[in-house]
């Protein structure tokens, strides 16, 4: 008995109105909600709408006629299907191998979730709670194979307790045999075949698949596809399912009751999202380094404010004072009815350590180039390197980020740049040169500097340090013109 | 808060001070660090302060203040992961930096109003061997701030003001007024904490820097003799 099936047939009905108010008055006329599909036809609804006569696979007109109140849902698979995949996401905590069956099925292997639970009742009992909480109807079963889980719980077998199915196997193949062909997931022209052929229950089919004639005759007359199926339902053979791995992302978004105009009131609809990123990302041991909040108004109007932290962090306080910081140069380009927190890429933790003598609590050197970064912006903070150039200009270079963990990778080459280019250089170097309009003294020089004849900016100078009338020490330069310039300063 | 009842018992042996804590290890840090020039050292009584403001009057920019500072800086660069140069009049070239920890410079140019805010960040993470910045505007309280984030978490902070307010007194650990003789720095102490007033001394910065020194042309001449080739002249063959 490996597979737990869970079927939730009304997936969008029970995200539209909550499963207390379906409970609390049964017998109301009114709140009558139903879902509609693509041909118009009923194919969810809840009590009241039950109550009032509505049906499963009634006409639109007809439901309408029957009850004038009843308030209609457009059937939306997209919506059900993320719904599915929420429910996948949150069921992962309690059990490791899901799989997603049918639109709104989900199949839990138990076999494997039994050497940490010990037995399937605490495991059962686990994944209750789980369900409990997000307030839906879902048809439960076991079975043998994947589908015949599935099928059992569609066709709402649940006459004996799950812990007791599990005990025994003995029910199984009778509840199996007993199903309606019309049951199984099949199309009507299949049923149709089926039933001409005399078999009504799955008990037929399968008598007649144990003898080797009988499989070669079913296998002409329904075709190798639906004998696959039936197959596969009764357990002859399983096929291998894809299991549900969950994204290493992180989305969630809140729809505001009032609209927002000032981006300093977003902080606490955003702060809510955090500590939903924080306890997620606390589950999967993982953290972020950039972050999205995407800010949608009311025309469909979305503005992006991107977060960066210098390291990765999960903290929702740490992130929250980041956000507090950018929030200040941010100006809300229209009033904000809802927020999307997208973290796009988890990183793994990694721990780091601290000297335990250290008086002072050194917060690390990525916290802080994060907050300077936030507050900043990348312009103003920049980190210097070395490159193997001989044009005062060229022979060094900033980059924008200093990313503290890449930083130490380029340090082998800056070494060895450092150690070829120890020359006369000035401290404080001028971005344009400045002509030379005063006294000097030659102090030391010439140094001929040619090159770059390769590229747009060539270079002849002979360079000289010199001081001036106030005793500065200069790095002054004469161009192939014979002007004068002074472009650095030796502070 | 009040404490537990145990934890009141650790407190009043701490405060007794009988019990031994491991983390006094690194309290013990040196009073000073040597500047690295034998004057400075000698009349400063040790060099820099180990932590807090040290402001540097230059009377130009460019007679030589940062090579007063390279050495200790260099010789501090390895003790945190981070040093930082804030607010720099020009490009600071990575040649005289410190050349061994290039990796760890980190440089910025803030805007004016936000310069008190990062050199606050800079020190409270104690993540900065040291802080040089340049800046002119500087209030009471501002100084008295930073002063005392830098020694709460033991941060050398250069400050260069290029046209300082000379009747205001800062309270800061140190304050230099750097002039220009022919070999160095003229170095006037205007303030120092925890010493005796200090008589104007010169440092000579032309053992580390030579060739920014101007010399008297004689004294070149004097110091290199060798550089000068005799033209050659045939020798007759040895040996007869």
């Amino acid at each position: 008995m490996r597979w737990l099936a869970l079927v939730f047939p009304q997936l969008q009905l029970d995200s539209v109105c909550p499963v207390t108010e379906q409970v609390q008055n049964p017998d109301a006329t009114t709140g009558a909600v139903v879902v509609i599909d693509g041909g118009q036809q009923v194919c969810q609804l809840n009590a009241q709408a039950m109550a009032a006569g509505i049906r499963p696979g009634m006409k639109l007109g007809t439901a309408s006629a029957l009850n004038r109140d009843v308030s209609f849902v457009q059937h939306d698979p997209g919506f059900e299907r993320a719904r599915a995949l929420e429910l996948a996401e949150i069921c992962y905590q309690v059990s490791a191998n899901i799989a997603f069956l049918e639109p709104d099925a989900l199949i839990f292997e138990v076999s494997g979730m039994l050497k940490l639970y010990g037995c399937f009742k605490h495991y059962w009992r686990d994944l209750q709670q789980v369900l409990a909480a997000q307030t839906l109807h879902y048809k439960a079963a076991l079975g043998h194979s994947p589908l015949a889980a599935c099928v059992l719980a569609r066709a709402g077998f649940c006459s004996v307790p799950l812990e007791q199915q599990f005990a025994q196997e003995g029910w199984l193949m009778p509840a199996l045999d007993a199903l309606q062909v019309g049951q199984l997931d099949i199309t009507p022209r299949q049923q149709a075949q089926l039933e001409r052929l005399g078999l009504s229950r799955l008990g037929h089919v399968r008598s007649l698949l144990q003898k080797s004639k009988g499989r070669k005759e079913l296998a002409q007359r329904l075709g190798r596809e639906l004998l696959d199926y039936l197959d596969q339902v009764l357990g002859h053979h399983i096929r291998p399912l894809d299991y549900f791995r969950p994204e290493d992302v992180f989305r969630q978004s809140i729809l505001l009751e009032h609209e927002l105009h000032t981006s300093q009131s977003l902080l606490f609809p955003v702060k809510n999202l955090l500590q939903h990123m924080q306890a997620y990302l606390q589950r999967r041991a993982c953290r972020v380094q950039h972050l999205r909040l995407l800010l949608s108004g009311r025309e469909g109007d979305t503005q992006v404010i991107a977060l960066s932290g210098a390291e990765p962090e999960r903290a929702s306080e740490v992130w929250l004072s980041l956000l507090q910081l950018k929030l200040e140069s941010v100006q809300l380009s229209a009033p904000v009815t809802a927020v999307r927190l997208e973290a796009l890429k988890l990183l793994e933790e990694h721990v780091c350590t601290q000297d335990i003598f250290e008086p002072v609590r050194a917060s690390s050197p990525s916290q802080l180039l994060g907050r300077l970064q936030a507050r900043l912006g990348d312009e103003a903070l920049k980190c210097v390197h070395l490159q193997g150039d001989h044009r005062p200009e060229h022979a060094f270079r900033y980059s924008a980020l200093p990313k503290y963990g890449e930083l130490k990778e380029g340090y082998a080459d800056d070494s060895h740049y450092s150690k070829c280019s120890l020359s006369l250089r000035p401290s404080l170097l001028f971005e344009v040169p400045v002509p030379l309009s005063e006294g000097i003294r030659i102090v030391h020089g010439p140094e001929r500097i040619q090159s770059g004849w390769w590229s747009d900016t060539p270079v002849c100078r002979d360079y000289f340090v010199a001081r001036n009338t106030e005793q500065q020490t200069l790095w002054v330069f004469r161009d192939a013109q014979r002007h004068w310039f002074v472009h650095g300063l030796f502070a | 808060m009040p404490h537990p009842p145990p934890l009141t018992t650790l407190q009043s042996l701490k405060e007794q001070q009988l019990i031994w804590q491991g983390r006094r290890l690194s309290e013990q840090k040196p009073a000073c660090l040597a500047s690295g020039y034998a004057a400075f050292d000698h009349a400063l009584s040790g060099g820099w302060p180990a932590s807090g403001l040290v402001e540097l009057t230059p009377v130009h920019l460019g007679i030589g203040e940062l090579r007063l500072l390279l050495p200790v800086v260099t010789e501090l660069a390895g003790t945190r992961p981070l040093q930082a140069w804030v607010g720099a009049p020009a490009c600071l070239t990575p040649h005289n930096l410190s050349v061994t920890s290039l990796e760890r410079c980190l440089l910025i140019w803030p805007k004016r109003q936000q310069m008190h805010w990062v050199l606050e960040q800079l020190l409270a993470s104690a993540c900065c061997s040291t802080v040089v910045c340049w800046m002119d505007e500087l209030s009471l309280a501002q100084a008295r701030r930073l002063q005392v984030i830098a020694k709460e978490s033991g941060t050398l902070v250069f400050v260069i003001r290029q046209q300082p307010d000379v009747s205001q007194s800062l309270p800061v650990s140190l304050r230099l007024h750097l002039g220009v003789v022919d070999n160095g720095l003229k170095v006037v102490v205007l303030k120092r904490q925890n010493g005796w007033p200090v008589a104007p001394f010169e440092v000579d910065l032309s053992d580390r820097f030579p060739q920014l020194i101007e010399r008297k042309r004689r004294e070149i001449v004097a110091r290199q003799p060798d550089n000068v080739l005799s033209f050659p002249v045939c020798r007759e063959p040895r040996g007869e």
